[in-house]
């Protein structure tokens, strides 16, 4: 199950998201759902049924789990293959 | 128009409190010298003694304008002991506070984001006791810089023209790489307590603009409590749940 505890080692294709900050501003404020991710990006398919690619380590997301809670991932913690995050280490806050 | 200064909340963000009397006459002399609040803070070995003293110090009706926040110092001889305590006391205390002065706990407190504000790292020292590598990892780490005035106010001729030496060499270091500064008290006795006007001021005196030093007792402190207090909702570094959700 994904819960803001695991959400950063999960998969993440199917979740929603929102670009909450971007350090390119034309993509801030973008929402949609998640459809493909490598290691450097994020593939987002709009409201409108668009898709764009989104390079995560620029921005900060708000991801929605399947039970409604909100999380915020800076982009920077989930640059690493998705099938490979499970081992990557993230330090306690 | 409301002047800017009238809006901002001044902070003391190191009273040295020993037991209930002595912290409660602190408290409200700081309160009378115009600051809205302060950190209590406590040795490691005598924290528990902190819990009681600031429940009935918080009920206390001279205080209730005056935010208290519960502050631990943590004096460690090498990083491994630091980290232990830093572990023991994260989630008991709302700032910790490292004292400086070893070099090696000095760059441990930097590179930790669980560590609040490293204290003095000056101290017993002929340098500043950070460089531009202990900096960086600081600002990294949103690691506060503590430059506590007592060290100024209690030290005479060769030692204190040096304290403020090494204030200056912190000020160069802190305007190049942004880690956090504040401007403190460390009073453990009213006497060693002096106005914000007062404190930044002196802090002209080691050539800190005003802005500077208004932002060292007003934005810093605050923002440093806010992370505090939104510490919980941290999961992982740069993972965090959201309030409103």
């Amino acid at each position: 199950m994904i819960t803001p505890r695991n959400i950063f080692r999960h998969e993440l294709i199917g979740l929603s998201v929102r670009i909450a900050r971007s350090v390119h501003r034309d993509i801030q404020g973008i929402s949609g759902r998640v459809v493909d991710e490598t290691r450097n990006t994020l593939r987002i398919e709009m409201d409108d049924g668009r898709e764009i690619t989104v390079p995560k380590g620029i921005a900060v997301f708000h991801f929605r789990t399947p039970q409604g809670e909100l999380v915020e991932i800076d982009g920077r913690a989930l640059v690493a293959r998705p099938e490979e995050r499970i081992k990557k280490k993230f330090r306690k806050p | 128009m409301i002047p800017q200064r009238i809006l901002m909340k001044f902070f003391d963000f190191h009273i040295q409190g020993r037991d209930h009397d002595s912290s409660l006459r602190l408290l409200l002399e700081a309160s009378r010298l115009g600051y809205q609040g302060g950190v209590l803070v406590y040795p490691s070995e005598r924290y528990p003694d902190l819990k009681s003293d600031l429940e009935s110090l918080r009920e206390n009706p001279e205080l209730q304008d005056f935010e208290i926040a519960r502050g631990v110092m943590i004096n460690a001889s090498d990083p491994r002991d630091m980290r232990r305590s830093v572990n023991k006391f994260r989630k008991k205390a709302d700032v910790i506070y490292v004292s400086g002065g070893n070099l090696k706990v000095n760059r441990a407190a930097c590179e930790s984001r669980r560590v609040d504000v490293l204290s003095a790292p000056y101290t017993s020292r002929r340098d500043p006791g950070i460089n531009h590598v202990l900096a960086r990892e600081a600002a990294r780490n949103n690691v506060a810089v503590e430059l506590p005035l007592a060290d100024v106010i209690g030290s005479w001729l060769k030692v204190r023209a040096r304290v403020l030496e090494q204030f200056r060499e912190i000020l160069k270091l802190h305007r190049k790489f942004g880690f956090p500064l504040l401007l403190t008290s460390r009073a453990s006795s009213i006497y060693d307590l002096r106005t914000p006007g007062d404190i930044m001021n002196l802090a002209e005196c080691f050539g800190m603009e005003s802005s500077e030093a208004e932002e060292s007792l007003t934005s810093t402190p605050a923002s440093i409590l806010e992370d505090s207090g939104n510490r919980h909702l941290l999961i992982a570094e740069g993972v965090r749940l959201l309030p409103e959700s």
